[in-house]
């Protein structure tokens, strides 16, 4: 079976006038003009198998959105191969676009805002052709998943944030498409609605074997959905691989969580304390042979070893790239 | 507060036709005004102007009933708030999504007055036209309406190119213009709208036709203006999207 989603050295270039601050540089541009190109993605590659989740990551500014909206056939790059499903995205065959969906968390229902939800839904049924029936079971499963029933009767314009992104997802997977792009999901939600639009798409996937690619700037939705890591910045992809291969390579350090009246600081680096719990920072490879002497040296009431919070590990990986 | 929301479409409803009214009754009032104090304005009677604003005010009401919902100010709510995003992911033309998905059917009340009036032009006419007449009527008013569709679409498309650009004021300005007959322009300025920017084509040719019989050539110009710009508009609309790069992040 060939890949879901297949980018070969895609770039996307484009020209936005600059100029000096100043009243003269404003009219010297009248006469003149100065473009700066402005390179948002420079030759990415990437595959996406059938079914895979991956998570995209990226500081902002990164290329996300761009790669998106052109995977989504929005967008004409200015270099490189695209294939999803295929097909090149920006073609714009009907065919294609009933396959994929593109949901963003900033803006996640479009169309008129005074139908009603149940109005808008129907509205998709007869763009996208789907068959009655099918319509019918698939709403059923929706409703259940999205607790959508008190919202079918609402007016789009009228929804909270939360029930947008609910109905957002409803519209887009009504006509169950494979391939999904979800930016940025969860942006604004309360820690509950997140977690909601979590777990259903997590059950949409394992339902349906949807391919989905999803950006967020918060790793619980990363960390619980994507095995996989796509990392870009800068518009160039800076890693992709396994979570865990991750943070391990960004981070060799882990964290040793210990309570003893003791003083551990000999053993490691001192990260935190609080009356009588410590934190410290031990390289990877020598986390077996620290807490062995710990466990000999001092009296321990309690001891963990943990990977470095994900949060940090990202944020220093945006700051200082990756080596 | 949903009564207060209904409360609200409902005076919209009452200004709406009171606005259309009022629209139609000061230049139909002007038009009478004239006609009290000359038989004939650059050789329209009173009946041929009353057809000519009967006709101008049914186009104007389709285009307002049809295109301006989706088109107009299409830089600000078409591009910088990402409405075209989303009709570009919808699996059908993305052209027609953008300029004729949505409607706004009050609006056709100004169909109806257009038609009232254009009753009341034939009515007092010294002959009444011919069925030539009213088919080439048809015709022209059908071709009016498909450059009226591509003259939006081509403004729209601008701001594929100067995002900055919103020249609706001017085209609405320049609109008004087709509620005379050209005839009262000077040359330069009837050239104009009949060859660059052709307002003519929206009243004052149908009118004509309609009155005074039909020409096989003013019909035939009107039906391949009417293609060539819908040609037009699309290519632009098309090679618009190429250069499309994205407002919203």
């Amino acid at each position: 079976m060939t890949a879901a989603v297949e980018v070969e050295n895609l770039s996307m270039s484009y020209k936005a006038p600059v100029r000096k601050g100043g009243l003269r540089a404003a009219f010297g541009s009248l006469v003149r003009r100065e473009y700066k190109t402005v390179q948002a993605l420079d030759e990415v590659s990437f595959t996406i198998a059938p079914g895979e989740v991956a998570g995209f990551i990226g500081p902002n500014g990164a290329g996300k959105t761009t790669t998106m909206k052109i995977l989504s056939g929005i967008l004409h790059p200015t270099g490189g191969a695209v294939q999803v499903l295929d097909t090149v995205p920006w073609q714009r065959r009907s065919a294609f676009l009933k396959r994929i969906a593109f949901v963003r968390g900033s803006q996640p229902v479009g169309g008129s805002q005074e139908l009603t939800v149940m109005d808008s839904l129907e509205y998709q049924r007869l763009l996208y052709d789907v068959p009655r029936a099918t319509f019918r079971r698939t709403l059923a499963e929706l409703e259940a998943l999205l607790d959508l029933e008190p919202l079918l009767e609402r007016q789009l314009r009228a929804l909270s944030l939360g029930e947008r992104m609910r109905v957002g997802l409803a519209m887009a997977l009504i006509y169950r498409p494979e391939v999904m792009f979800l930016d940025e999901p969860t942006i604004g939600l309360d820690v509950s609605a997140a977690s909601q639009i979590r777990e259903f798409v997590q059950e949409y996937v394992e339902q349906t074997g949807a391919t989905v690619l999803l950006t967020s700037h918060y790793m619980a939705d990363v960390a619980s959905l994507c095995p996989r890591l796509i990392l870009i910045d800068k518009g160039k992809v800076q890693y992709d691989g396994p979570l865990a291969e991750l943070s391990a390579r960004l981070s060799p350090y882990k964290l040793i969580r210990i309570s003893t009246q003791g003083d551990p600081s000999p053993f490691g680096e001192v990260v935190d304390k609080a009356d009588g719990r410590w934190v410290l920072r031990v390289p990877r490879d020598e986390v077996a042979g620290t807490t062995a002497r710990l466990l000999q040296a001092l009296e321990v009431v309690d001891l963990a070893v943990e990977e470095p919070p994900l949060e940090k590990v990202i944020d220093q990986a945006y700051r200082e790239g990756l080596r | 507060m949903s009564l207060r929301r209904s409360v609200a479409f409902r005076v919209n409803l009452v200004f709406d036709v009171v606005l259309a009214f009022t629209g139609l009754g000061t230049a139909i009032a002007a038009v009478l005004i004239v006609f009290t104090r000359a038989d004939t304005l650059a050789g329209w009677s009173k009946a041929e102007f009353l057809v000519l604003i009967g006709t101008y005010q049914l186009i104007t009401g389709l285009r307002t009933t049809f295109i301006d919902p989706n088109l107009s100010w299409f830089p600000e709510t078409g591009i910088r708030e990402g409405k075209l995003d989303g009709y570009l992911l919808q699996p059908a033309p993305s052209l027609f999504l953008s300029s004729l998905s949505l409607s706004s059917p009050l609006q056709l009340i100004q169909v109806v007055l257009g038609a009232g009036v254009l009753t009341w032009g034939i009515g007092i006419a010294d002959r009444s036209p011919g069925a030539a007449g009213v088919v080439s009527w048809l015709v022209l008013v059908v071709a009016g309406t498909v450059v009226t569709w591509a003259l939006s679409v081509l403004l729209a498309c601008l701001a594929f190119w100067a995002p900055k650009l919103q020249l609706d004021v001017f085209y609405h300005s320049a609109w008004q213009l087709g509620r005379y007959p050209t005839d009262v322009f000077a040359r330069p300025l009837r050239i104009l709208l009949t060859y660059v920017f052709p307002m003519a084509l929206i009243a004052s040719v149908p009118s004509t036709a309609l009155l005074r019989g039909p020409q096989l050539g003013v019909l035939l110009a009107g039906v391949l203006a009417a293609a060539g710009a819908a040609a037009l508009a699309a290519l632009a609309w098309r090679a618009g999207l190429r250069r499309y790069t994205g407002a919203t992040s």
